[in-house]
């Protein structure tokens, strides 16, 4: 580990990218940064630009509306980026699509699709106490990035 | 009003003298793996695979369309992936024998999206006279002694000798061959 690498893990920012979703993974979100579940004792923090961050926290289904927008935030932020897909819905759609029915017409498929994650938080919504252990498990994932 | 002004003064109080945030990974109270987890929470799956007969109850039950059922030569194997369920429950509360049952453990963030799942595998039974797989072994058991415990003792003697023919034939079988078994309705008039 260079001291680069080292002084990234120590201090990772974070960018809350909101496509689709019906706000409960967002609202658990909110909880992780909470004084109860307090993540900044890790060094993390939430920024409201994606070119600030290391970590982009994504939730919900893509509609067919965002993923341009999700694509374009992706390649705003810097190298080395790693991707976490929190929530049933990002990581294959939740409820929203089955593999007997046709499929939906307003979905671009799940965060999967469109950019490579590397994380995958599952739940519904999930508890802020397994957003932290995802949050761990991406450190090490940034760690290993040059 | 006033026991709940009470209360809200004494959590006050407590949060004064020690520290709110909780310890990651251990809870605060000591001995427990979990913070703040009750014993009925709902989180990863569990199979006890000496009671899963694999019915499929569960799979036609998913909300979210997660369990399937898989039949590969002469095994069915029940498989949940845990990206795409919602933890509703369901499946706990519509199984027959009660195998699937909802654990507490809730840290399931993973790498792999190979390693969300949960697996279960059941040897199956052939068809007598067109050899395919049909049913499992548990499930033609249970269907045995479940349809013999509520008959009377004068029925069940001649039930025993028809039900260890029928269970060994595939529905599509058994329709065919009605003349022979003396089921088809022709034979009763």
């Amino acid at each position: 580990m260079n001291l680069k690498q080292k002084a990234r893990v120590y201090s990772p920012w974070v960018f809350h990218a909101h496509a689709g979703g019906c706000n409960n993974c967002d609202i658990e979100i909110a909880a992780v940064f909470s004084p109860r579940f307090d993540v900044e004792r890790m060094g993390v923090k939430l920024k409201n630009n994606p070119r600030h961050a290391d970590i982009l926290l994504v939730t919900g289904p893509v509609p067919k509306q965002v993923e341009p927008a999700l694509k374009r935030i992706y390649n705003q932020t810097p190298n080395p980026k790693v991707v976490v897909a929190i929530g049933g819905c990002a990581i294959d759609c939740g409820p929203y699509n089955y593999d007997d029915a046709p499929e939906n017409y307003a979905l671009a498929g799940p965060v999967n699709k469109i950019i490579p994650v590397d994380v995958y938080v599952p739940g519904c919504p999930p508890r802020p106490e397994a957003i932290i252990h995802g949050l761990a498990l991406a450190l090490e994932c940034l760690a290993l990035k040059k | 009003m006033v026991n709940g002004m009470a209360m809200l003064i004494k959590e006050l109080l407590k949060n004064i003298k020690q520290c709110i945030t909780i310890d990651y990974p251990a809870g605060t109270w000591p001995g427990k793996k979990y913070s703040q987890i009750v014993p009925y929470g709902r989180g990863m799956h569990e199979f006890d695979e000496e009671k899963c007969i694999g019915c499929g109850a569960c799979a036609s039950m998913c909300s979210s369309k997660t369990i399937k059922l898989i039949d590969e030569e002469g095994k069915r194997t029940v498989s949940i992936y845990l990206g795409r369920c919602i933890f509703c429950g369901k499946c706990q509360d519509i199984c027959p024998e009660e195998a699937l049952k909802l654990t507490p453990k809730y840290e399931l963030a993973n790498i792999n999206e190979e390693k969300l799942y949960v697996k279960n595998s059941l040897n199956m039974v052939k068809c007598e006279s067109c050899e395919k797989f049909i049913f499992t072994e548990k499930q033609i058991n249970t269907v045995k002694n479940k349809v013999l415990e509520n008959l009377k003792p004068e029925t069940k003697e001649k039930m025993k000798l028809d039900i260890e023919k029928y269970l060994k034939l595939c529905p599509d079988c058994r329709k065919i061959l009605s003349f022979k078994l003396e089921t088809h309705p022709r034979k009763l008039y």
